[in-house]
C-alpha cells in the first residue's frame, strides 16, 4: 500500500491493472469474502456459519437458522426400543463425510461407520435448476436465495458462474438408507474408544477415572492442531446405554463434567465444532435430576417419542393412498433450541413451537419431520377407514359409526 | 438491541445496591441470560458499579450457575461447601447475583445425591435472597407472544431489620424476548 501512488483506482482481482499493481496478496484489496468453510452456510437470521444436521427438516427446525449453527450441541432423547435417533445420527455423520469434515464418534467401533446412509439420486434436478437460475435476472440475487431456506430445498452459493463447470454447492444431501457410504479413504472419521475399554486386562476399571478422559483428549488434541477452516462433527450414540458404558459412567461427575468439558471446547472453537447426542430415555427419564442436566449443559434438546406400534395408523386402500403419504412413526418433541433459548426466547414463530411435530423415517427422504396432522374423519368412505383400525383389527365401517 | 428496559422491570434492576443477594432462577427453556444482562446494563449505567476491579463497597458480584459446580463435583463438593463459599464471597462484594436452576427434577425427586444437594442448596440460598426472580415457561404450553413468566418475591420483611429501604411489590410478570434481543415485560392481560 505504501507504494501505491495517489489517484490510481485500487485494482479489482482479476482486473487489468492487477499485474502492475500488485503481485503479493494486498490485504486491503477489495475482494470477495473469504469463502465459507466447506459445507457451511450463513444463517439468515444473523449470519453465523451453519452446517447441515443431513435431515432436511431437522434443520429447518432449528429456530430460523436453517441450520446447526457451529459451535453448539444438540441432544436428542427417545424413549422406548427404537432407535431413530440414532438414524438422525448417522445422517449427521454421513453428511460431515461427504462434506469433508471430521467426525468424531465416542463408544462404538468401525461398523458404524460401516452403516451410514449411501447417497441417494435426485442430482438430476440439479441440472435443470441451475439453468433457470441463470437465466433469471442477477439484480434481485440476494433474495432469490430467501426462499432457498425452506425445508426442501438446496442452498447454493452466489449464483454467478457459467452453466459449463458450475459444481453446485449442496448443503444438505440426499441420502439412501438403502444404500451403504463408501467412506474416503484415509477416512475423515475417527472412532473413539471409552477409557475403560481399551484395556483388555481383566482388572476392575478403576472407578475414579472417567471414561470420557480419552475422548476429551482426543478431541483437544486434534482442534489444536487442525487447521482452523476445518470443520468438526462430534457423534455420541447412545450416551451412557449399558450396551456402550459402563455403570459408573453416569457417575455424575463424570458424565457432567464431560459435558462441560464439551461445552467449553464448543465455546473455544466457535467457528469449528458442533455435537449431536442420542440418549434412551427409558433409563435415564427426564423426571431425573442426571437427565436434566445433560439437557441443561445441551445447547438444544429434542425429544423423540415414537407411537406404540398397534396404533400406527394402517394404511390407506389404494385410491387413497396416492394422496396420503406415509403415516407418522411418532412425535418430536423440542424443549431447547440452540442459540434462540440462550437468548431467552419461547414461543414465537422462529421456534416452530404451537404445532405439534411428528417424523416419519423412509428409505429415500430420511427422516421427516413436520406438523401433525390427525388424518381427515369426514369425506369419502375410503378416507374414513384411515385411523379407525380398532383394536382387534377389524376396520371400522360406516354401519358400526351409524347408530 | 433495544436500549430501553421495560418500566415494570426497572424498579428491580437498581436493586442490587441495596439488597445484598438476588436470586435468579431458571429452567430448561427459560433461561436467566437476558435478565443478568439486564441486571449488569444497570449497574454499570448507574455509575456505581464498574467492570474492573472496584473496592468492597462499588462490588456487584455476578455468579452463573453455581450449583453446576456442586453437580460436576459429586462427592468433592456439597450442600455446605458452595454454602460456606457463598458467604465467604458475600462478605466481600457489596451485593451478589446468582443464578441457580429451579427445574422441576432437580428439586423435586429427591433420590440421588445430586437432586437431594441440589434442592437444598437452592431452598438455603432462596431463603437467604433479599430478592428472587424466578423464570419459567408458560403454565398452558407456548405462545407466540410470550416467552415465559418472571415471578418477583422478597424475604420477609419484619423480621429483618437490614431489608430493603422500600417494601418491594411480589407479582407475576410475562415477557418475551424478541428476535434481536429485545425484552418485553408486561403484564397478564396485556
Amino acid at each position: 500500500m505504501s507504494f501505491r501512488k495517489r489517484g490510481i483506482v485500487v485494482p479489482q482481482s482479476g482486473g487489468p491493472m492487477t499485474g502492475i499493481a500488485n503481485t503479493s496478496t494486498n490485504p486491503t484489496t477489495i475482494s470477495t469474502s473469504k469463502a465459507p468453510p466447506l459445507g457451511t452456510r450463513p444463517s439468515p437470521l444473523d449470519g453465523r456459519l451453519t452446517i447441515s444436521t443431513g435431515t432436511k427438516s431437522l434443520d429447518s427446525l432449528l429456530a430460523g437458522h436453517s441450520g446447526l449453527p457451529l459451535g453448539t450441541s444438540v441432544l436428542i432423547s427417545e424413549s422406548g426400543t427404537t432407535d431413530f435417533a440414532g438414524t438422525l445420527l448417522k445422517y449427521y455423520a454421513a453428511e460431515g463425510v461427504v462434506q469433508g469434515h471430521t467426525v468424531h464418534v465416542l463408544g462404538v467401533g468401525e461398523s458404524w461407520g460401516r452403516e451410514l446412509p449411501g447417497l441417494g439420486e435426485g442430482k438430476d434436478g440439479e441440472g435443470k435448476g441451475k439453468v433457470r437460475e441463470e437465466e433469471k435476472m442477477k439484480i434481485a440475487w440476494r433474495y432469490e436465495r430467501l426462499g432457498e431456506f425452506g425445508a426442501g430445498s438446496r442452498g447454493s452459493n452466489v449464483p454467478q458462474s457459467t452453466a459449463s463447470k458450475e459444481v453446485a454447492f449442496v448443503f444438505c444431501h440426499d441420502f439412501d438408507l438403502s444404500k451403504r457410504l463408501i467412506l474416503p479413504s484415509p477416512s475423515n472419521m475417527h472412532f473413539v474408544p471409552l477409557s475403560t475399554q481399551s484395556d483388555f486386562s481383566f482388572n476392575d476399571s478403576d472407578l475414579s477415572v472417567s471414561p470420557f478422559m480419552k475422548f476429551v483428549q482426543h478431541l483437544t488434541i486434534q482442534l489444536s492442531s487442525a487447521s482452523p477452516t476445518t470443520i468438526h462433527r462430534v457423534v455420541l450414540p447412545s450416551l451412557l446405554s449399558p450396551a456402550i458404558y459402563p455403570a459408573h459412567a453416569s457417575n455424575s461427575n463424570h458424565i457432567l463434567q464431560f459435558l462441560h468439558a464439551l461445552r467449553a471446547l464448543l465455546r473455544k472453537y466457535p467457528t469449528q465444532l458442533t455435537t449431536l447426542i442420542t440418549i434412551p430415555l427409558t433409563l435415564y427419564p427426564r423426571s431425573a435430576g442426571l437427565t436434566r442436566w445433560i439437557e441443561l449443559l445441551s445447547d438444544g434438546v429434542l425429544e423423540l417419542v415414537p407411537f406404540p406400534s398397534s396404533s400406527v395408523a394402517a394404511k390407506a386402500p389404494s385410491a387413497a393412498s396416492t394422496v396420503h403419504e406415509e403415516p407418522p412413526q411418532g412425535m418430536l418433541r423440542v424443549h431447547r433450541l440452540p442459540i434462540f433459548h440462550e437468548k431467552g426466547g419461547g414461543g414465537g414463530e422462529a421456534s416452530g413451537f404451537g404445532d405439534d411435530l411428528a417424523f416419519t423415517l423412509s428409505r429415500r427422504k430420511g427422516m421427516v419431520i413436520k406438523p401433525f396432522s390427525l388424518p381427515p374423519v369426514e369425506g369419502d368412505m375410503e378416507a374414513q377407514h384411515i385411523g379407525l383400525e380398532s383394536e382387534d383389527g377389524k376396520k371400522a365401517t360406516k354401519v358400526d359409526i351409524e347408530f | 438491541m433495544s436500549s430501553k428496559i421495560s418500566p415494570l422491570l426497572e424498579p428491580y434492576l437498581a436493586l442490587p445496591l441495596e439488597a445484598s443477594l438476588i436470586l435468579l432462577t431458571s429452567v430448561l427453556g427459560a433461561s436467566t441470560n437476558w435478565l443478568v444482562l439486564r441486571f449488569l446494563h444497570s449497574a454499570l449505567l448507574s455509575g456505581d458499579a464498574s467492570l474492573v476491579d472496584g473496592d468492597a463497597e462499588k462490588v456487584v458480584l455476578v455468579i452463573d450457575q453455581l450449583d453446576l459446580l456442586m453437580a460436576t463435583a459429586g462427592d468433592q463438593v456439597g450442600v455446605m461447601d458452595v454454602t460456606d463459599l457463598l458467604m465467604g464471597l458475600r462478605e466481600d462484594v457489596r451485593s451478589v447475583i446468582i443464578t441457580l436452576s429451579a427445574d422441576y427434577p432437580l428439586l423435586s425427586t429427591q433420590q440421588t445425591p445430586l437432586e437431594t444437594n441440589h434442592a437444598a442448596f437452592l431452598l438455603n440460598v432462596a431463603h437467604q435472597a433479599d430478592l428472587t426472580l424466578s423464570l419459567r415457561l408458560l403454565d398452558s404450553g407456548t405462545a407466540r407472544d410470550v416467552s415465559g413468566v418472571v415471578r418477583i418475591t422478597t424475604r420477609d420483611q419484619e423480621m429483618h431489620d437490614s431489608g430493603l429501604a422500600r417494601k418491594i411489590e411480589e407479582r407475576e410478570l410475562l415477557y418475551f424476548v424478541g428476535g434481536d434481543g429485545g425484552v418485553r415485560v408486561f403484564e397478564r392481560g396485556q
